[in-house]
């Protein structure tokens, strides 16, 4: 079991290494899996938010990543960005890399097994399907089911913002290319 | 400068050489002398193959990935000087620089659909197709991967159905150009994927640019027009004035969209009123339809036949621009 003191160490390292440009991107996704695993119930740092979106991007500083023109693609149509805020650390996160650790099966009005559908766009989960081999079919029945709970028609679970999310994610999982 | 047979080969200049070598011009030419003066010895710089001429009197070159490995070759043999790390990375960079430079315009020309939509870019499927410059197949499972995966593309965001056509974002270009740049065999398409999410923002911001620039030498084209014409219909010769304002419309006799190079000039314009442009365009079958001096002419001996001054001014227009082309021809149908 990795003690959140040994990783912010290796954390640490990682964040040197990258300023050299030697980190390997093995060396990154094994930080990410340990914090995954370590951090269930601790948020993220934002350094260490910071340190696996400058990998994302193969950037060495919050500087490299504001000119870096492919983020500038990848964000394309964002309200602009205030990086002093942990919470922009925290949204980049969710949208380029994964959930966070301390968001992982969360509860509570918004979710739907274990993921807030308005934080998150997990089609997949949300439909309880897997992508790699769920048919036509199986997209269809779970939205038929998520339907008959969250369709603003139907007293108290009923709810508009939620069904046109869900709607949303059937319509961009059912598209064809 | 005589037109080499693979001008593609030659595209580094002397003195980008120099700096990649890290030596002053002037020891690269001394370098060039002492390859030219004997033919028999082993070093020999060979036109077409090493370097064609940029201007021969003046002795300027362009060389050629293998002319400019043969100055390094040279330098490393007799010089004691080692310059492999740098060559490697001046060769590198060069050819980031090129492709880059392909990859610039192999966006400017397919732009077309370029559009911006609740503050996102977008273009259409075809143009998306051509600036990765991959296949139909191999684009669609690059969405189907994307589609499946955790992160799934998300519609109205990363991709949009507009107009009955299929449009990508720039988020949804990039996450696809991300996927192709890793997955694709080829070392050169991985970096041309990859190059076009640096290249693809810088150019679509000057393109809005230019077509903002463009939107503005329009209007003023058809208000210098309209000053020309006094704000007199050409065909119906009725004016606008304080007492009795009409609305006044600039045409352009050769539509912007299927003439562009025309549309900001004021001789492509001619001064109607609302209801005769609408009209016209009507009889035309449609905004959407192609206009042309002939169309107008058409239109102007079946309705206005009074109107001499008017066709006066087409007939000489259509001989103007008798040569003309439509800029776009109609794209043979199959793209899916």
């Amino acid at each position: 079991m990795h003690t959140i003191a040994s990783l912010k160490a290796e954390h640490k390292t990682l964040v040197a290494a990258k300023a050299a440009h030697q980190v390997k991107a093995t060396s990154w996704q094994s930080l990410v899996n340990k914090l995954n695993i370590t951090s269930e119930a601790k948020p993220l740092s934002v350094a260490e938010l910071k340190t696996v979106m400058y990998q994302k991007f193969s950037v060495a500083s919050t500087t490299e990543l504001r000119k870096s023109k492919s983020f500038a693609m990848a964000i394309d149509g964002l309200d602009p960005l205030n990086f002093t805020l942990k919470s922009t650390w925290e949204n980049l996160y969710r949208q380029f890399i994964d959930i966070l650790p301390h968001e992982k099966s969360e509860q509570g009005g918004n979710c739907i097994n274990g993921v807030d559908i308005f934080k998150y766009f997990r089609p997949w989960q949300v439909f309880g399907l897997n992508g790699k081999n769920a048919s036509k079919a199986d997209i269809k029945a779970s939205y038929r089911n998520l339907s008959k709970v969250y369709h603003p028609d139907v007293p108290i679970t009923g709810s508009a913002v939620i069904f046109d999310r869900i709607t949303t994610m059937y319509n961009s999982i059912s598209a064809e290319a | 400068m005589a037109k080499s047979a693979n001008p593609e080969k030659f595209t580094i200049s002397a003195a980008e050489l120099a700096k990649g070598l890290s030596i002053s011009v002037e020891k690269l030419y001394k370098i060039i002398e002492f390859f030219d003066a004997d033919s028999k010895d082993e070093w020999e710089l060979k036109e077409e193959e090493h370097f064609v001429w940029l201007i021969k009197s003046k002795g300027t070159r362009l060389f050629s990935e293998f002319g400019a490995f043969s100055i390094a070759k040279y330098l490393d043999v007799t010089q004691r000087q080692s310059p492999w790390a740098k060559f490697k990375e001046f060769i590198f960079g060069h050819k980031a620089k090129l492709r880059n430079a392909l990859v610039q315009k192999q966006i400017i020309n397919n732009s077309e659909s370029f559009l911006i939509r609740y503050g996102q870019g977008y273009v259409s499927k075809k143009d998306a197709v051509k600036i990765l410059v991959t296949s139909y197949t191999r684009f669609n499972k690059a969405f189907e991967d994307l589609k499946t995966s955790d992160m799934s593309m998300q519609i109205d965001k990363d991709f949009a159905d507009i107009e009955g056509e299929r449009y990508y974002s720039l988020t949804g270009l990039w996450r696809i150009s991300q996927l192709l740049g890793k997955e694709l065999k080829s070392k050169d398409r991985q970096a041309w994927c990859e190059a076009v999410a640096v290249a693809g923002p810088k150019v679509m911001k000057a393109i809005l640019d230019h077509r903002a620039a463009l939107e503005s030498r329009v209007q003023a084209a058809k208000n210098a027009a309209k000053k020309r014409d006094k704000d007199r219909c050409q065909f119906t010769g009725q004016r606008s004035t304080a007492a009795k304002p009409i609305d006044i419309a600039g045409h352009h006799i050769f539509c912007r969209h299927h003439y562009p190079d025309l549309a900001t000039s004021p001789d492509n314009v001619i001064t109607l009123t609302e209801a005769v442009h609408r009209d016209f365009h009507g009889w035309n079958g449609g905004q959407k339809k192609s206009c042309t001096v002939q169309s107008l002419i058409e239109f102007l001996d079946l309705h206005y036949p009074n109107a001499t001054e008017a066709s006066i001014r087409l007939h000489h227009v259509r001989k103007i621009y008798a040569h003309l082309e439509p800029a776009k021809k109609k794209e043979a149908v199959g793209a899916k």
